[in-house]
């Protein structure tokens, strides 16, 4: 939906209309649950829903490892045992999947995507809701009572992984490819750093608001409107689907901190080392002034002293 | 709820009590039909400290104007205007004239005497910028599109030429009595003004001071050398 919001209160009617089809519901073994952002779940949830819970044995909530000897092909078993019960669907992609029948449908479903969930909430479960030691804020708080639920958890923090993805991706901050221009709207104005941008978003959803991975975000208008204030200030069009992911992120606004002081001088170590590799020469990649100016090296007796 | 929205828009967790059901548009977020009128508690906010400030400022300042207006002498004018009426000056415009003018205030009533005929006259009344705004323009609060007697335009009138002084004593007023701190200070305001038959006294914390203005009465006094209303034909800010 392409729409120009002329304020906040608008945007804001809009979001809330598609924070509504946020949850479907879905049945197994007479058991019914809600899976939250489906709205980013192009393939059908139901039958993926059944498949899960019929043809494997993977509960999110038990310790992967728990069985074997040596963790780490235990893990990739259990979660192998997933991404091959998932791979028989006509819409995942897989090495036998019909591109015609994704083609003619509409339907996209990847192993990979299932597989992150999967870790991401299995994490959650094992470490009361820290995802990293890093990152150590609680983001997601499962609290399914049965295997069941604990299923529809995964496919909704599959879905929010997927909605985090496509906000953030037009920043290009994780993957993609930063983009600046004062006459695009579709991107931040120059001279703005898009770490610093989607940090100051996701701080402020979480102050605001909270990360809500498991379930339907529920905005007021003053959250709206302060997010709405910082597209504004960054000269960038405010979309739905361009905020939602925010509001689902299973990390923090840690996760986006702009590089420290540290951070920067590694990266402009990095930066020379690579220049002087290229050009076959130790000259700084940092032009001079003036072409008048006295190299670095006769400056020495000043810092020597 | 937002205006023209009184349709569900589907079935979402209400933002106030978590139950999946009917939800409708509401500034909070999606509400159910109970809870769609329910205020948020606590109200969002940045900074949670404020949450439960109550200002309590204006109060003080209302209590301490009321204060310094029982502390102010009794003063007041009235004045007899060229058509007989009588505007009666209340307290804080007659302070202020002295404030304003001081010794120079027997010059200024006749000058405002013939201020208020004149307007009444050409049916003007003073603003702010302007000494030529039809009556009921001038968005005095006792502005009339019509007067009856001089009296009834004298408070127009007078109030530009007195403003600066008003608020003066207003800004006096809301502080409230000075402090231990002020008071030590050797520079500090006198607060109360009197007047004899033929001089002004200004008390303060180091006593009486008297200014005789008999020279004042003497017969003649030219009115064109009272500034009715500053140099710039109006009030200074």
């Amino acid at each position: 939906m392409n729409i120009v919001f002329g304020d906040a209160k608008s945007f804001h009617k809009h979001l809330l209309k598609f924070c509504a089809q946020s949850g479907t519901v879905v049945e197994a073994n007479g058991v019914h649950c809600v899976i939250h952002h489906s709205q980013y779940a192009s393939y059908n949830l139901q039958k993926a829903f059944e498949t899960v819970v019929n043809d494997t044995e993977f509960d999110p909530r038990k310790n992967q490892d728990q069985d074997s000897e040596d963790d780490d092909i235990t893990v990739s078993v259990k979660y192998s045992e997933l991404t091959a019960a998932v791979e028989k669907l006509p819409f995942c992609f897989g090495e036998t999947s019909d591109l015609r029948y994704h083609y003619t449908n509409r339907e996209y479903f990847s192993p990979r995507n299932i597989e992150r969930a999967a870790r991401t909430l299995n994490t959650a479960y094992l470490h009361d809701g820290e995802l990293s030691a890093v990152y150590s804020s609680k983001r997601i708080e499962p609290s399914a009572t049965t295997r069941e639920e604990a299923i529809a958890e995964l496919f909704t923090v599959m879905n929010a992984k997927q909605a985090t993805m496509d906000s953030t991706f037009q920043f290009g901050v994780i993957g993609g490819f930063e983009q600046s221009s004062d006459d695009d709207d579709s991107m931040p104005d120059n001279g703005f750093n898009h770490s610093e941008i989607v940090y100051a978003i996701q701080d402020t959803i979480g102050q605001l608001h909270g990360e809500t991975t498991l379930s339907q975000p529920n905005p007021s208008l003053h959250v709206t409107r302060a997010i709405f204030n910082i597209y504004d200030e960054i000269g960038m069009k405010i979309s739905v689907r361009g905020v939602y992911g925010f509001f689902v992120n299973t990390v923090g606004a840690e996760y986006y901190e702009p590089d420290d002081a540290d951070g920067r001088e590694r990266s402009t170590s990095m930066g020379r080392i690579t220049a002087s590799m290229m050009r076959g020469n130790n000259d700084s990649i940092e032009r001079w002034a003036s072409d008048d100016e006295p190299p670095l090296e006769s400056l020495d007796s000043y810092t020597d002293s | 709820m937002y205006e023209n929205e009184t349709e569900s828009v589907g079935y979402a967790e209400c933002e106030h009590c978590s139950i999946r059901t009917e939800v409708y548009l509401t500034k909070h977020g999606l509400r159910c039909e109970t809870c769609k009128n329910n205020q948020p508690e606590p109200i969002a906010t940045y900074t949670p400290d404020v949450r439960d400030y109550v200002d309590t400022r204006g109060e003080e300042m209302a209590e301490n104007i009321e204060a310094f207006k029982d502390e102010l002498p009794e003063i007041g004018f009235d004045i007899e205007l060229e058509d007989g009426s009588v505007y009666e000056m209340d307290k804080m415009e007659s302070h202020a004239l002295l404030m304003k003018h001081g010794e120079n205030w027997k010059q200024f009533i006749p000058a405002f005497i013939e201020h208020v005929a004149k307007h009444f006259d050409d049916q003007t009344e003073p603003t702010k910028f302007s000494m030529n705004a039809d009556w009921g323009t001038s968005n005095h609060e006792k502005s009339q599109s019509a007067y009856e007697t001089h009296a009834e335009l004298a408070p127009v009138v007078v109030y530009p030429a007195l403003r600066a002084a008003k608020m003066q004593l207003s800004l006096m007023a809301m502080n409230g009595p000075p402090t231990e701190d002020e008071t030590s200070d050797d520079n500090s305001t006198p607060s109360v003004i009197g007047m004899g038959d033929s001089e002004l006294n200004v008390y303060s914390k180091h006593g009486r001071i008297t200014v005789d203005h008999s020279i004042l009465e003497q017969e003649g006094t030219d009115m064109d050398d009272i500034d009715f209303f500053g140099e710039n034909g109006g009030d200074e800010e």
